[in-house]
C-alpha cells in the first residue's frame, strides 16, 4: 500500500512538473504571425508572397482573368455551375466566382500591406535604402493593382490599408469609399511606387516601366486622355525592351519582349486556367468554350488574323469542338500588362482627344500589322474609336479586357442589351452578411433587383 | 514520448517487489470419496456447451466442461450433492446430483440483467448501471459486407444513426451517438479498441487530383471477426470518464481473449459470396433520340438554330449534328458494374489457456470487390492476445492487432478529373464511346470509362497496429492498480499513375504519378487506481486514474509528370518531380476519477470527474473540466414490487454531466501563423525564390467545445424479462462551439477558428426486447428500436454557409438544424406557360430571373430523419437459426445531386452533359401539371432548387441469415465439436419513393459532417453468401 502511494506521488510529481511542457506543441509547416518580417530576407520572402497571391488562381492565376472575359459575351459555358451565369450577364451576389475573386484580391491587399507597413521598420543592415524602397515600392504597386481590380469590377470598395491582426472589428468592419476616393488610393499608391523604383527592365515583377503602364490604363479608365497617351508613350518608345512581336502567336508561353508585366508560375506553384480552357485531350476540364461569333471573328482572316492562334479546334465522330488555347501548360505566364495594349492605350487617348487623328490610327495599325492585317484608314472619330474597340475584342480575347470595356464605356448596356446598374458586378452576398458597414450596389438589392428588366 | 517511457519504466520499478512476490502454492491432496461424470448440453439444440462452469454448492471446487461439454468431479463429497452449473448467455442452473451420468441441459438465457457490462474503466453487471449503454453483439451482424464493423452497427442500437453511405467496401462511416453536437470539430464517437484510444480519421490525403468524394476508414483495418464485443456509451453519466472525448459518444471494442485452464479450442469460419447492383434502381438516362429532341426542343423555345438539324445544313459556319431520329444510343454503364462481384471471409483463431495463461489467436483474410469496376478492398489481419499471471497479484496482459489492408481505389465522387460517375452516366448517351477503328473517345470534359477501369491503376496500402501492455497489481481483495501504455500506428500509402490517354496525365502532362504516405501514431499512457468495497448493504468504489496521451501525423506526397511513355510509372523516372511534406502533432493531459455507491441493490450514486488540457489552445485557455453524475433506483428491489409478479424489472435512472470536444479542428487553430511554400521569381525567365505569406489569423481566447448532457431512462421488464424496454430522453446542450466562421474578406482572410453558437439535440430512444416464443424446440424473438433527435442550433452569430464549391448548398444558422439544406423552393411549374415559379421571402413568387439571390429568398430544409431504427427478428428451430433484420429512417431528405446534374434542361448544349429519363417530364403544353419546367436558359438557371430535394424515408431488408448447426451425431464422427452452415442475403428489398438509386448514398463533399448528398458514389449492392463455421 505504501509503495503504492510512493508510485501515485512520484507519477503525480513526474506529470504536473512536466505538463506545461508535454501541452506546449509548435507546429512545423507553418510559423508563428508573431515576428515575420524582421531582416532583409524576411522583407523579400514577404513581397514574394504577394506576387504569389496576386498569381493565386482567383485572381490573375484563372478567375478573375475568366470573368473578365466571359462576362463580354462571347463564350458559352460547358459545365454545371461555373461560368453559366457569367456568361449570361445573369451577376448574382452569390456567385461563387465574385466571392473568390473578391477575397483574393483583398488576400494580396493584406500581404502588400504587411510588406509596405513592417519593411520601414525592418533594422538590418543588409537592407540598403535601395533595395528598402524597390521592395516597398513593389508592395505600393500590387495594392495600386489590386484596387485597380476592384474598382473597375465593383465601383468604390472599402479600403484597407493595415495588415489585419484579427477577424473581427478593424479590417473586417470597414464601409466602402466613394469611387473618387477609390481611385484616390489606386494614384497614390501608384505616386508612391513611381518615387520609389527606378526605370529598369523586369517582366515578373514591377518597376518604374511597370508603373507608368498601369497608371497609363488608369488614365483611360478615368478618361484623362492627354496622360493616358503621356503614360503610353513611355513604353511604346522605349522600343528596346518592349516591342510588338510577330507571329502573333509568337509571345505565347514564353517571358520576351512583348510582355510589361507577366506573373511567373511553376510545377510547385502552377497556374490553372489553362486546365479550364484546354480540352480534355490535352489535359484541361475545358469548362468553357469561344461562342461560334468569336470563332467566326478570330478566324476571319480580315479580322483576327494571326490572332486565329487564340482558339483550336478538336474533330472527333464528326463533331467541332471549339477551344480557348493562349494558355497550354501549368507553367504558361499570365499577361497582366502587353505592349499591344499600350498602343491601342494611345490610340484611344489621341483619338478622344480628337487632335491628333492619324496618330492614333498609326497606333492601331500597329497592332494590326503585327497581326498580319492589312492598315485602315477610318476618318471620323467616331469611326476609329469603333475600329479601337473592334481591335481590343480580338486582340485580348483571351484576356481580363472584354468586359471591363465594355463597361467602362457603357457599350454593355447596348450590346449585351443590360441594365445600367448591371456595369458593376453585385457585392458577394457572404460578405455584405459578414460586414455590416458594407452596401450592395444598386440594382442588385432585395427583391426588385433584377426583376424589372433581365434578359 | 520520453515522459511515457519514464513512467513506464517507473512504474515496473516500484512494482518489483510485488513482482517476487509472485509464489505458487501448493494445493493439498484431495481425498477421493465419489467419481461423478456428466455433460452439459444445449436445451433446444442439444448441442454440447464447452466452457460451463460446474461448482459443487457450498464448496469452493469447481470444473470447466470440456469441447463434448464433458466434465467429471472426483472429490471428497459423497453422492448426492447438489450443482450449480452456469455459462455466459445461460441460466445458471441448480441440479441435484444422484449419481453418474448426469446430463444437464441449460436454457439460454432471457435476461440480459446479469450480462457484464464494459464501462469506462472497469465493467458492471447491467443490473447496477447507472449510465445509458448499448451493447451489441457483433455475431448478428457479420455476415453483412462492407468491411469494417462500424458499418454492421447500424440499427442495432438506440439513439445511434449509421449511415453507411457508400456501395464502397471499407469507407468511412457516418456515425452519430444522439446528434450532431458540432459543425466544425469532430462529430465522430471516441473508438476505444483494447484500451487504446484509436483514430477514426482517414489517412487519405486529397491532393489536386482526388475526387472530393468519401475516404478510406481506419477503423476498416479491424477484423470483425475478432471483435468479442461492442459497447457503446451514450449518456454524459457513461462518457465523462472520457472527458474531453466523450462528447459523442464512445465506442468501446473489446476483442477476443482465451479463457484460463481451457484446452485449445480451433475456430474455422469462412464465408463466400456474390454481389451484384440493383440494375431497376439505377439511374435512367434518355436514349440517343430522346436527347437530341430535348435539345431541339430548348434551342426551339431560345430562338435559336436547332443543332440536330441535317449534317449538310450549315448556319453560322457550323453544320447540324443529325436529325434526332437518327441519332444512336450507347450504354457506359455495362463498364462501370461489376455484376458478381465476388467476396469472400476466412477466419482461424485459436484460443485456450492454462491455469497462469490465457491467450487467442486470430488469423484473417478478407476480400470484397466494389459493384464498381476497379475498386476492391481486402484485408490480412493478425490478432494476438496473451494474459499471464505472474503471480496471484499481479498479471500482464499483451493485446496486438496488426492488419494489412490492399485496396483498388477508383475515384469515385465528384471532382477531379478521371471520376467514374461523370465519365460512364453523366456523358450524353449519343455520343459513341469508340472511334469507328476502337480508339476510345473522350467526351464533355470527361475520361473514357474503359480507359478507368481498364487501365488507372490507383493502389493503397494501409498498415495498422494497435497494441496495449497492460500491468496489473491486485494490491488486496479491494484495491486494484493498472498501468498501460497503448500505441496506434496507422501507415497509409498511395500509389496511383494516370496515363497519357487520361485527362489528368495528357499532354503536356504526359503521364501524372503520384505517392503519397500518411502516417498517423498514438501513444497513450495510462494509470488507474480503483477501490471496491462491501459494507453491510453498503456498495461503493472509487477510481482514480490519469491519462497522457499524444498524436501525430506526418505526410510526405511526391508528385511526377513527363514520363517518357506510359511503361514508365515511377515518380524517379519522370522529367518534373515535386513533392511537400506535413506535420502535425497534438497532446492531451488527463486526470480522472469516479465514484459509485449502491445501497442494497436498490439505490445507485455515481459521480465522476476529468480534467483534460489540450494542447491546442493557448495557455489559460487549456484546461477544462468535465463533471458528471448520475442515479438510479431499482424499483422492483422495494416492497411494494416485489410480489407484482408479472414486473420482473423496473428500473428508473437520471444523469447529468458535461462532456467536451476539440477534435476535427487544427492542431494549431489557435496560433496566428505566416506560411512559406509561396515562392515567385525575382527575374524574368529566373528560378523560383522563397516567398511567405499570412495563413492564419490568431485567435488565443480559443477554448474547449462542452456539451452538457441530461438523461432520463427506464428500463422495465415484464413477464419475467420475457418482454423488455429500455426507454431514454435526453438532452444535450453544446456550447463555445468551435467552429471555422467566416472572416470578412476584407481582412485578407477568407475563415479564422473561434468558439461561437450553441446547439441543442433533444430526442428520445427507445429498444424493446421480447421473447415471442420459447419451448423446447422452437424460439423467436424480436429486437425493435427507434429514435427520434431534434436537432437545433441555438445560437450562431454568424451563418455559415460556405460549402460546396460555392454553391452554398448548405447553410448553419440560427434556429435550424445543422447542415440544412438552403434552396430555392419551386412552388410548381406554371401549367400556362411552363415557367417555374420560385417563392420569395416577402411572400411573392416569381420566376428564375426575378427571384433575386439577395440570400433570404432561400428557404432552409431539415433533411434528418424523424425517426430511424432497425428490427430484428430471430427464429430458432432445432439446429435452425434464422435471423431477419430491417433497418428504416423516416422523414428524411437527401439531395439528388445526379438529378441536379441530369435535369439541366438543355442549357449545356448537344453535348454538354446527359439528360436523365426524368428531363423527359418537362413542360410542353398549356395545361400539363410537372414539376419539370419548360426548357428555357432561365427555368434552368438556379441549381439549389428545392426540386432536387427528395423525401428520403426507406425502409430496408438489411440482411436474412440462415445457420444451421450440423447435429453432434454427424459431426462426432470427424471429432468436431460444432459445424455449421449459413446462407445470407443482404438487401433483398428497399422499399422508398426517392427516385436516385439508393437514399442512403452520401458523397459527403469531402466533410463527413455533410449527409443527404447523393452523387457519385455507387448504391448499396445486393449479396448472397455461403458460410461454414467449424470448432474443434
Amino acid at each position: 500500500m505504501k509503495n503504492i502511494i510512493y508510485i501515485l506521488g512520484l507519477f503525480s510529481l513526474l506529470i504536473f512538473s512536466s505538463c506545461k511542457k508535454f501541452l506546449s506543441v509548435e507546429p512545423k509547416d507553418y510559423v508563428s504571425d508573431a515576428n515575420t518580417i524582421f531582416d532583409k530576407a524576411s522583407a523579400q520572402t514577404a513581397l514574394r508572397g504577394t506576387y504569389r497571391a496576386l498569381a493565386d488562381n482567383s485572381y490573375y492565376g484563372e478567375r478573375f482573368v475568366e470573368v473578365g472575359f466571359w462576362a463580354g459575351g462571347d463564350w458559352i459555358n460547358k459545365t454545371t455551375g461555373g461560368a453559366a451565369n457569367i456568361v449570361n450577364q445573369n451577376f448574382r451576389a452569390d456567385d461563387a466566382y465574385f466571392e473568390n475573386v473578391w477575397s483574393a484580391i483583398y488576400s494580396t491587399i493584406n500581404s502588400a500591406n504587411n510588406v509596405i507597413s513592417k519593411v520601414p521598420l525592418v533594422e538590418d543592415v543588409g537592407l540598403d535604402d535601395s533595395l528598402r524602397n524597390n521592395i516597398i515600392g513593389q508592395a505600393y504597386f500590387l495594392r495600386a493593382l489590386s484596387y485597380f481590380d476592384l474598382i473597375r469590377s465593383w465601383g468604390g470598395v472599402p479600403l484597407v490599408l493595415v495588415p489585419s491582426t484579427s477577424a473581427t472589428g478593424g479590417n473586417s468592419t470597414v464601409a466602402r469609399s466613394s469611387i473618387e476616393d477609390s481611385w484616390a488610393q489606386v494614384e497614390s499608391d501608384l505616386d508612391s511606387a513611381f518615387q520609389l523604383l527606378s526605370y529598369t527592365v523586369n517582366r515578373v515583377i514591377a518597376t518604374k516601366y511597370t508603373v507608368v503602364a498601369l497608371r497609363a490604363r488608369l488614365h483611360l479608365y478615368k478618361k484623362e486622355w492627354a496622360e493616358a497617351e503621356k503614360d503610353a508613350t513611355v513604353l511604346i518608345e522605349n522600343n528596346q525592351d518592349y516591342t510588338l512581336l510577330s507571329p502573333y502567336n509568337s509571345w505565347f508561353g514564353q517571358q520576351n519582349e512583348e510582355s510589361i508585366f507577366e506573373l511567373e508560375f511553376s510545377e510547385q506553384n502552377p497556374i490553372t486556367i489553362y486546365a479550364e480552357m484546354q480540352i480534355p485531350a490535352n489535359s484541361g476540364a475545358y469548362r468553357y468554350a469561344p461562342s461560334q461569333t468569336l470563332v467566326n471573328l478570330l478566324t476571319d482572316q480580315t479580322i483576327g488574323g494571326g490572332r486565329s492562334e487564340l482558339v483550336a479546334k478538336n474533330v472527333q465522330a464528326g463533331i467541332t469542338t471549339w477551344y480557348g488555347n493562349l494558355y497550354t501548360k501549368k507553367t504558361d505566364p499570365t499577361y497582366v500588362l502587353r505592349i499591344a495594349e499600350q498602343y491601342l492605350i494611345r490610340a484611344e487617348a489621341r483619338t478622344e482627344q480628337g487632335v491628333d487623328l492619324s496618330g492614333a490610327l498609326k497606333d492601331l495599325n500597329v497592332v494590326r500589322e503585327r497581326a498580319g492585317l492589312k492598315d485602315v484608314s477610318y476618318k471620323t472619330k467616331s469611326e476609329i474609336l469603333q475600329a479601337i474597340f473592334d481591335e481590343r475584342r480580338v486582340e485580348f480575347a483571351l484576356e481580363p479586357f472584354r468586359w471591363f470595356d465594355l463597361a467602362r464605356t457603357g457599350n454593355a448596356v447596348s450590346i449585351l442589351d443590360i441594365p445600367n446598374y448591371k456595369l458593376v458586378f453585385p457585392i458577394p452576398s457572404t460578405e455584405i452578411t459578414l460586414n455590416p458597414n458594407l452596401v450592395q450596389n444598386p440594382g442588385y438589392n432585395g427583391t426588385t433587383g433584377e426583376s424589372s428588366d433581365s434578359k | 514520448m520520453k515522459n511515457f517511457l519514464i513512467g513506464t519504466f517507473l512504474t515496473f520499478l516500484l512494482l518489483s517487489p510485488y513482482l517476487s512476490m509472485a509464489q505458487l502454492e501448493n494445493e493439498p491432496q484431495p481425498h477421493i470419496n465419489s467419481v461423478l461424470n456428466g455433460q452439459v448440453i444445449d436445451q433446444r439444440t442439444k448441442q454440447p456447451i464447452e466452457g460451463a462452469t460446474i461448482q459443487i454448492k457450498g464448496i469452493t471446487h469447481s470444473v470447466i466442461s470440456d469441447k463434448k461439454g464433458r466434465f467429471s468431479f472426483k472429490t471428497g463429497q459423497t453422492l448426492p450433492y447438489t450443482l450449480i452449473i452456469s455459462y455466459v448467455g445461460y441460466d445458471t442452473v441448480e441440479v441435484i446430483a444422484h449419481q453418474s451420468p448426469l446430463v444437464v441441459n441449460l436454457k439460454e438465457s432471457d435476461n440480459q440483467l446479469n450480462d457484464i457490462v464494459v464501462v469506462g474503466y472497469g465493467t458492471q453487471s447491467r443490473r447496477d448501471l447507472v449510465g445509458s449503454i448499448s451493447t451489441i453483439n457483433p455475431s448478428e451482424t457479420k455476415t453483412l459486407p462492407g468491411g469494417s464493423f462500424d458499418q454492421q452497427l447500424q440499427g442495432k442500437a438506440a439513439g445511434v444513426q449509421v449511415n453507411a453511405g457508400s456501395g464502397i467496401p471499407g469507407q468511412d462511416v457516418y456515425i452519430r451517438v444522439r446528434g450532431t453536437t458540432s459543425i466544425y470539430a469532430s462529430n465522430d464517437p471516441l473508438y476505444i479498441i483494447d484500451g487504446v484510444f484509436v483514430s477514426s480519421g482517414t489517412l487519405e490525403q486529397t491532393t489536386s487530383i482526388t475526387a472530393s468524394g468519401r475516404k478510406t476508414s481506419p477503423i476498416a483495418d479491424l477484423n470483425p471477426s475478432d471483435i468479442e464485443n461492442i459497447e457503446i456509451l451514450k449518456d454524459a453519466s457513461a462518457v465523462a470518464i472520457y472527458g474531453s472525448r466523450g462528447a459523442n459518444g464512445v465506442v468501446i471494442v473489446t476483442t477476443k481473449k482465451g479463457t484460463y485452464e481451457q484446452r485449445p479450442t480451433v475456430e474455422l469460419n469462412a464465408h463466400f459470396g456474390k454481389s451484384w447492383v440493383i440494375k431497376s434502381r439505377e439511374w435512367k438516362t434518355t436514349t440517343g433520340p430522346e436527347h437530341a429532341m430535348l435539345i431541339n426542343e430548348y434551342y426551339t423555345n431560345m430562338g435559336k438554330p436547332l443543332p440536330f438539324r441535317p449534317v449538310d445544313s450549315i448556319i453560322n459556319g457550323e453544320a447540324g449534328l443529325g436529325n434526332p431520329e437518327d441519332q444512336p444510343t450507347f450504354d457506359r454503364m455495362q463498364y462501370l458494374d461489376h455484376q458478381g462481384a465476388p467476396l469472400f471471409n476466412l477466419n482461424l483463431s485459436v484460443r485456450g489457456g492454462s491455469k497462469d495463461t490465457k491467450y487467442y489467436f486470430g488469423g484473417g483474410y478478407n476480400y470484397e470487390a466494389a459493384i464498381w469496376n476497379p475498386i476492391s478492398f481486402s484485408r490480412a489481419s493478425l490478432k494476438f492476445n496473451v494474459d499471464q499471471k505472474i503471480s496471484d497479484k499481479v498479471s500482464i496482459s499483451i493485446y496486438n492487432t496488426l492488419s494489412a489492408t490492399p485496396r483498388d481505389q477508383g475515384n469515385a465522387g465528384d471532382g477531379a478529373n478521371g471520376t467514374l460517375i461523370e465519365s460512364s452516366l453523366n456523358i450524353p448517351t449519343y455520343l459513341p464511346i469508340f472511334s469507328q477503328t476502337g480508339e476510345p473517345l473522350k467526351w464533355v470534359n470527361f475520361d473514357n470509362i474503359t480507359y478507368l477501369t481498364n487501365h488507372v491503376n490507383i493502389k493503397s496500402l494501409s498498415l495498422h497496429y494497435i497494441g496495449n501492455v497492460a500491468l496489473k497489481v491486485d494490491i488486496s481483495n479491494h484495491l486494484k492498480f493498472q498501468s498501460s501504455f497503448g500505441a496506434d500506428y496507422n501507415s497509409f500509402k498511395l500509389d496511383q499513375y494516370w496515363g497519357s490517354e487520361t485527362n489528368i496525365g495528357a499532354p503536356p502532362i504526359n503521364g501524372y504519378a503520384q505517392s503519397s504516405h500518411s502516417q498517423s501514431t498514438t501513444f497513450v499512457n495510462e494509470q488507474t487506481l480503483n477501490y471496491d468495497n462491501k459494507i453491510g448493504l453498503h456498495k461503493f468504489g472509487v477510481l482514480v486514474g490519469n491519462t497522457l496521451q499524444q498524436s501525430s501525423l506526418q505526410t510526405v506526397i511526391a508528385s511526377g509528370t513527363n514520363f517518357a511513355n506510359d511503361s514508365y510509372t515511377q515518380i524517379s523516372q519522370a522529367a518534373s518531380q515535386t513533392a511537400e511534406q506535413s506535420w502535425t502533432k497534438n497532446t492531451l493531459a488527463s486526470f480522472f476519477t469516479r465514484l459509485n455507491y449502491n445501497y442494497s441493490g436498490k439505490y445507485y450514486l455515481e459521480a465522476t470527474l476529468r480534467a483534460d488540457g489540450s494542447s491546442k489552445f493557448a495557455t489559460g485557455h487549456r484546461w477544462g473540466y468535465f463533471p458528471s453524475i448520475g442515479a438510479a433506483w431499482d424499483l422492483k428491489g422495494e416492497n411494494f414490487l416485489k410480489y407484482a409478479n408479472s414486473i420482473s424489472n423496473l428500473k428508473l435512472r437520471l444523469s447529468y454531466g458535461v462532456a467536451g470536444n476539440q477534435g476535427g479542428i487544427g492542431d494549431f487553430a489557435a496560433q496566428g501563423l505566416w506560411t512559406s511554400g509561396v515562392g515567385y521569381a525575382d527575374n524574368t525567365g529566373g528560378a523560383e525564390q522563397p516567398g511567405t505569406k499570412p495563413y492564419q489569423l490568431p485567435n488565443p481566447n480559443l477554448t474547449w467545445e462542452k456539451t452538457a448532457q441530461s438523461n432520463i431512462g427506464v428500463d422495465l421488464g415484464l413477464l419475467n424479462n420475457r418482454v423488455s424496454f429500455e426507454i431514454n430522453y435526453y438532452n444535450k446542450y453544446t456550447s463555445n462551439l468551435l467552429v471555422q466562421s467566416q472572416a470578412a474578406a476584407t481582412t485578407g482572410f477568407s475563415t479564422y477558428y473561434t468558439n461561437d453558437g450553441e446547439i441543442r439535440n433533444r430526442g428520445f430512444e427507445i429498444a424493446i426486447n421480447t421473447v415471442n416464443i420459447d419451448n423446447n424446440s422452437f424460439k423467436w424473438t424480436t429486437g425493435f428500436n427507434a429514435s427520434r433527435n431534434f436537432n437545433k442550433i441555438m445560437k450562431l452569430a454568424t451563418p455559415i454557409t460556405n460549402f460546396d464549391n460555392g454553391r452554398n448548398l448548405l447553410i448553419d444558422k440560427q434556429g435550424y438544424s445543422v447542415y440544412s439544406y438552403w434552396v430555392y423552393k419551386q412552388l410548381y411549374v406554371d401549367p400556362e406557360d411552363g415557367t417555374a415559379v420560385f417563392q420569395h421571402a416577402d411572400g411573392t413568387t416569381g420566376s428564375a430571373y426575378t427571384t433575386s439571390t439577395s440570400t433570404d429568398n432561400r428557404v432552409i430544409v431539415d433533411i434528418a430523419p424523424k425517426l430511424f431504427g432497425g428490427l430484428t427478428n430471430g427464429f430458432s428451430y432445432k439446429g435452425f437459426d434464422l435471423n431477419v433484420f430491417f433497418t428504416y429512417e423516416i422523414g428524411n431528405k437527401i439531395w439528388n445531386h445526379n438529378r441536379m446534374l441530369g435535369e439541366t434542361g438543355g442549357t449545356l448544349g448537344p453535348s454538354g452533359r446527359v439528360l436523365l429519363a426524368t428531363q423527359l417530364d418537362r413542360w410542353t403544353t398549356p395545361g400539363q401539371i410537372t414539376d419539370v419546367p419548360k426548357l428555357t436558359a432561365e427555368n434552368y438557371s438556379i441549381q439549389q432548387n428545392s426540386r432536387f430535394l427528395e423525401d428520403g424515408s426507406f425502409l430496408r431488408l438489411r440482411s436474412v441469415s440462415l445457420n444451421y448447426n450440423l447435429p453432434e451425431s454427424l459431426i462426432s464422427k470427424v471429432n468436431f465439436q460444432t459445424a455449421s452452415l449459413t446462407f445470407a442475403a443482404n438487401n433483398l428489398l428497399l422499399l422508398t419513393k426517392y427516385s436516385g438509386a439508393d437514399p442512403e448514398t452520401n458523397d459527403q463533399k469531402g466533410n463527413n459532417n455533410i449527409q443527404g448528398y447523393d452523387y457519385a458514389i455507387p448504391p448499396m449492392p445486393r449479396s448472397y453468401q455461403l458460410g461454414l463455421k467449424i470448432t474443434f
